[in-house]
């Protein structure tokens, strides 16, 4: 028997949401309701069929490619960015946010600007979080010269956010060999001195935690120094200090720490 | 004079990070440009904000003094001539080696290149262009470099500058003439506006040469900003916004940066702060220069001769929008940009996510909720489909009272109270006869 509703569960990654909306699509088409679930949902809902989706690369960038053809770099951008947030509907909200703008046949490219539709409501809010946190890494990545000259950070993203930095610091930093960590997903974005930047997954770092005995930067010291150097004693505002940079982000950056650490 | 012999790099920066920290601007945008994969460094047009001190100020780029050596004697300068403070100068080797290693490490966007007036302005300017030099062609440096334009130094040598410089800036300190002799006897208004002018044009020139040339060299691609301090002088809040004012529209201008005046010498012309530096009216004068630069307001719409200084209880443009009910209620669904750009509670963005997504449908307050707007400030001021949000007046003092939060304001001590009527209000009542008609 087939219910109106289908589970589509695939992997939490760009490649397993794209393919699950490639497969998805043709359901959409005969009006049957389709969820798209990154991890194995915990109840298993009534009269909905699921379905386990196997992650197709072929699949995954013919979907990309249409987005990108048909409803520009805009939209493409936002679905990215929505895909690495780590909200449980993401996927569905993708899904419908597409079926809206390029479903009956019609492109819409302005399909951001119907904020009353829940799907593109989240897709979009979303997106502007995701985009805060790139940003926001975009600063507070910090980099430690490692004997040879190779420079290496850790960070600690909300969002799986590691592949989306490459552009920006393979562009600020080609002439360099550096490397970012992301501790909680255990991968590593590497960048080759001239080269394109790479990633690797389900890498441990065991030096990673700040511990490198006998090697000293003498420009933390100096960063360090100039961080309360420049601020204004009779203007201090630590609450604000808060608000722009959380707790949660200072763990990685040196000129938080408490006496070395 | 206290000079130290051979300081180490840890001593001078200290010292001349401490100096240069009442500079305001510590923006990094207005560039954009892609790394040519010759060097490091690129910039974005946003600016990066890569920390934020103690203060809650945004910390992108290495602010510092070359020197904090001065021949200039200003009055509320910590490195006035007269001061007994150390004195340190980098190199330019020391100044460009530093920005590297810290622009590597990710500390920051770029240089931003003060200093005092050491011999002369000229002597001074020099060795400014000269760490710029060095990042720009020994290291291929592309990220951001914001120069000072030292005032009275030639117009040879800030040209030059801006060849290398994303920004330039020149203080205007004083908002009025009359104070900047007061206070800073070797600056004339003259010095200061003569180069800002010179930058001006340059910018101009520049645009029409890159049309032609598109590989032209660029003068001063961010442009330009400025910076006066709030509160030495006694200038009223309508003087400072018809200042910026004018230099937003006669100089074009990217920023005007506003410096609560804080008290580091003793002088008997200058006042005394006991409760420390004036924030608050330096946060609604940068609301004020919001609404000048990106709401369309003017400034004599803001403030008047009669009405010179901002509510300290309201943003300014709440004010406005009290002050100005006959423009209101607005209807979400009908109006234009310029007018939903009026409305308190509504900005820049909102107004045009409004404007994008009642091409759909017509818009609901939970909609507006969703778009961002803050209806806690907007709901007196508008309607959707004909009708607001709930009942309320549209009357001053019931938009005053419920906008400032009861209990937090001075009001409710006083004026207005929200206690519960009682038939022994006599007092308030004896008051009331009292001043009326002396008693009837």
């Amino acid at each position: 028997m087939e219910y109106e509703k289908k589970i589509l569960v695939c992997e939490n990654s760009m490649e397993g949401i794209f393919t699950a909306v490639y497969d998805g699509w043709h359901w959409g088409n005969k009006g049957i309701r389709v969820g798209i679930a990154v991890e194995e949902p915990e109840y298993p809902e009534l009269f909905a069929d699921r379905v386990d989706i196997i992650s197709d690369c072929e699949k995954a960038m013919k979907v990309a490619r249409s987005v990108r053809h048909k409803l520009g770099e805009q939209i493409y951008e936002a679905v990215c960015y929505a895909v690495v947030s780590t909200h449980p509907d993401k996927g569905t909200a993708v899904f419908y946010l597409l079926r809206k703008a390029l479903g009956g046949g019609a492109c819409d490219r302005h399909v951001l600007e119907a904020l009353a539709d829940p799907a593109v409501s989240l897709v979009s809010s979303l997106r502007i979080k995701v985009w805060h946190e790139i940003h926001r890494f975009y600063g507070f990545v910090r980099f430690r010269e490692l004997e040879g000259g190779s420079l290496i950070s850790s960070i600690h993203p909300e969002n799986d956010i590691l592949e989306l930095l490459g552009p920006h610091f393979s562009n600020r930093f080609p002439n360099e060999n550096w490397m970012i960590y992301d501790e909680k997903r255990k991968k590593v974005l590497v960048h080759e001195k001239g080269k394109e930047c790479s990633v690797y997954v389900q890498v441990t770092l065991n030096k990673m935690s700040g511990e490198f005995p006998g090697d000293y930067d003498e420009y933390e010291a100096l960063w360090k120094s100039f961080c309360t150097h420049i601020t204004i004693k009779e203007r201090t505002d630590l609450d604000l200090q808060k608000q722009f940079v959380p707790l949660k982000f200072r763990s990685n950056m040196l000129e938080f720490y408490q006496n070395g650490r | 004079m206290i000079c130290k012999e051979s300081m180490s790099i840890m001593e001078k920066l200290e010292i001349l990070a401490d100096a240069a920290k009442y500079d305001v601007a510590c923006t990094s945008s207005g560039t954009d440009r892609k790394g040519d994969g010759s060097g490091i460094g690129n910039s974005i047009a946003a600016g990066i904000c890569h920390s934020f001190s103690g203060d809650g100020r945004c910390i992108s780029l290495l602010k510092v003094l070359y020197t904090n050596e001065c021949v200039f004697d200003c009055k509320y300068c910590v490195n006035r001539a007269s001061n007994d403070v150390v004195r340190a100068s980098f190199t330019p080797e020391e100044i460009s080696r530093l920005t590297i290693e810290f622009y590597r490490r990710n500390y920051i966007e770029g240089l931003f290149l003060s200093s005092g007036v050491k011999e002369s302005p000229d002597a001074t300017m020099e060795e400014l262009i000269r760490s710029a030099e060095i990042l720009r062609k020994q290291y291929h440096f592309q990220g951001y470099i914001h120069l000072k334009a030292i005032p009275g130094a030639s117009p040879e040598l800030i040209r030059k500058a801006g060849y290398l410089a994303d920004r330039m800036s020149v203080n205007l300190e004083l908002p009025t003439a009359e104070g900047l002799k007061k206070l800073a006897p070797h600056k004339s208004r003259q010095t200061i506006l003569r180069p800002m002018k010179q930058i001006q044009t340059g910018c101009q020139e520049n645009k029409q040469e890159l049309m032609v040339y598109r590989h032209a060299p660029e003068f001063v691609p961010a442009g330009q900003s400025t910076q006066m301090i709030i509160g030495a002088v006694g200038e009223s809040d309508f003087q400072i916004v018809s200042v910026a004012e004018a230099l937003y529209k006669q100089f074009a201008l990217k920023r005007v940066f506003y410096s609560a005046f804080v008290s580091v010498n003793e002088d008997k012309d200058l006042p005394a702060l006991p409760q420390g530096p004036p924030l608050l009216r330096e946060h609604r004068l940068y609301q004020a220069d919001w609404l000048l630069r990106f709401y369309g307001f003017r400034a004599e719409e803001l403030l008047s001769e009669n009405h010179p200084n901002f509510n300290l209880f309201l943003d300014p443009k709440c004010d406005w929008a009290i002050s100005h009910l006959q423009y209101f209620p607005v209807e979400i669904n009908q109006a234009d940009y310029r007018m939903l750009l009026r409305v308190p509670g509504i900005g820049e963005k909102s107004a045009k996510r409004i404007i994008g997504a009642r091409r759909y449908h017509s818009l609901d307050f939970s909609d507006l909720k969703k778009i961002g707007v803050v209806l806690k400030r907007a709901v007196y001021f508008i309607t959707c489909n004909g009708r607001q949000m709930y009942p309320v007046k549209l009357e001053e003092d019931y938009i005053v009272r419920n906008i400032l939060e009861p209990g937090k304001t001075p009001f409710s001590s006083s004026e207005i109270t929200y206690r519960q009527l009682s038939l022994f209000d006599d007092e308030k009542a004896a008051e009331w006869k009292g001043e009326s008609s002396g008693g009837i």
